[in-house]
């Protein structure tokens, strides 16, 4: 059923950007790198879990044309996170995916984007008695994600953005690990 | 900035502040309708419930948002009382609802009391319709010392109580003993000891 949701909610995605085109103007174009170093806000939607906290992202990826890039993503995302009698549990997660990002201009310094990553994720708990969706140990999780965000390009090459991205994997366990994350992102484009 | 960036920003603040509260529970109520004390566990919690009393406890699920995250939980319920036989079930609990769980009898039992002035060893039982005494009913190693007390399960029916006391290990029957579910028999047993069958009522005129 989760699944269902997930293909569902990228297939809306996908269908978004088939709607949207266009050439990005003094934004990055095709050969480019983009690089994306971002701050979140991290929570999971699983069993048992706390509110969530911060996470830090980083992302290169290369234009391959004016509107899509792909390349790498890496981060550190605290998920959920609880102080209880002196004890901070928290769940904190590493993604290593390598994600594509579609871009499309909505007007001349502003752009939409789209996210599309699969990869893997490695869980780092530090919980009490109770596992947090599933997970009570580390280990590593195929996954993916998806989002949408928003980028405002200003200062010549570099940008500030925002953006929203639900990550998924598989936990071992009967449901889905699911969070997301709520991320502002200051980027820079490279020659 | 423009207007449009100004207000995508509005809307993503207000888009933030809304998953804070995205928290999900549920209550589980737990209602004791056997005719016995239950103690057991909830959760991993320790609980007693007197007779016809009953616990109420908020699950935290966990957190979700629109469609994604959960909505239920599982939890483990574990225990027993005197006319309940020892039990683990998973209760789920779904968020935003009130989940009843009750506990029923299903089971009779012995309150046996050793009047006779040396141990008893063992006790088994059988129907009363069969001449075979099933395994001794006493947790092993616990024998019933002078005075002391046991409380002994036993299915509806009738059944022959077979009491192995002393050191020489003299085995002695009580006979026709009647026990329904939720029924409490007291037996203070000594030696030829008889259990009285339960009063018939008076006949008709």
């Amino acid at each position: 059923m989760k699944t269902l949701k997930t293909f569902s909610i990228a297939g809306a995605l996908l269908l978004c950007c088939a709607v949207y085109s266009g050439t990005a103007s003094g934004q990055a174009v095709q050969k480019q790198y983009v690089a994306d170093f971002g701050a979140a806000f991290t929570q999971a939607t699983v069993t048992k879990a706390r509110t969530g906290m911060l996470g830090l992202d980083l992302s290169v990826g290369k234009m391959l044309t004016n509107g899509l890039s792909v390349g790498l993503a890496i981060g550190y995302d605290v998920a959920s996170f609880q102080k209880n009698e002196g004890i901070y549990a928290r769940i904190a997660i590493a993604p290593v995916l390598a994600k594509a990002k579609y871009y499309f201009t909505i007007a001349p310094a502003m752009q939409l984007h789209a996210i599309v990553a699969g990869g893997a994720y490695q869980t780092i708990p530090h919980l009490g008695t109770d596992p947090i969706g599933g997970i009570s140990k580390a280990g590593l999780h195929p996954g993916g994600s998806i989002g949408v965000g928003f980028d405002y390009w200003r200062f010549g090459r570099q940008g500030l953005g925002a953006e929203f991205e639900y990550n998924f994997f598989d936990s071992g366990t009967e449901d889905l690990f699911s969070y997301f994350a709520l991320r502002l992102n200051y980027s820079i484009i490279k020659m | 900035m423009t207007k449009f960036g100004i207000r995508a920003l509005i809307a993503l603040a207000i888009f933030a502040a809304g998953l804070s509260g995205c928290s999900q529970e549920g209550t589980l109520v737990i209602k004791n309708s056997a005719s016995t004390e239950f103690a057991g566990f909830v959760d991993g919690t320790q609980v007693t419930i007197d007779t016809l009393g009953s616990y109420e406890t908020t699950a935290y699920i966990g957190k979700s948002l629109a469609v994604v995250g959960p909505d239920h939980i599982s939890i483990i319920v574990a225990g027993s009382a005197t006319t309940k036989r020892a039990f683990s079930e998973e209760v789920t609990i779904k968020s935003g609802e009130t989940t009843t769980f009750q506990i029923v009898d299903d089971t009779g039992a012995l309150i046996f009391t050793n009047m006779h002035g040396r141990t008893v060893n063992e006790i088994a039982a059988s129907q009363c319709d069969s001449l075979k005494f099933g395994p001794n009913l006493l947790e092993e190693k616990r024998t019933i010392p002078p005075g002391s007390t046991r409380t002994i399960q036993l299915d509806a029916g009738c059944w022959d109580i077979q009491i192995n006391y002393d050191r020489d290990e003299f085995l002695e029957v009580v006979t026709g003993v009647e026990i329904e579910i939720g029924q409490l028999i007291e037996i203070k047993w000594d030696t030829n000891y008889v259990y009285p069958p339960p009063a018939s009522p008076a006949p008709a005129r």
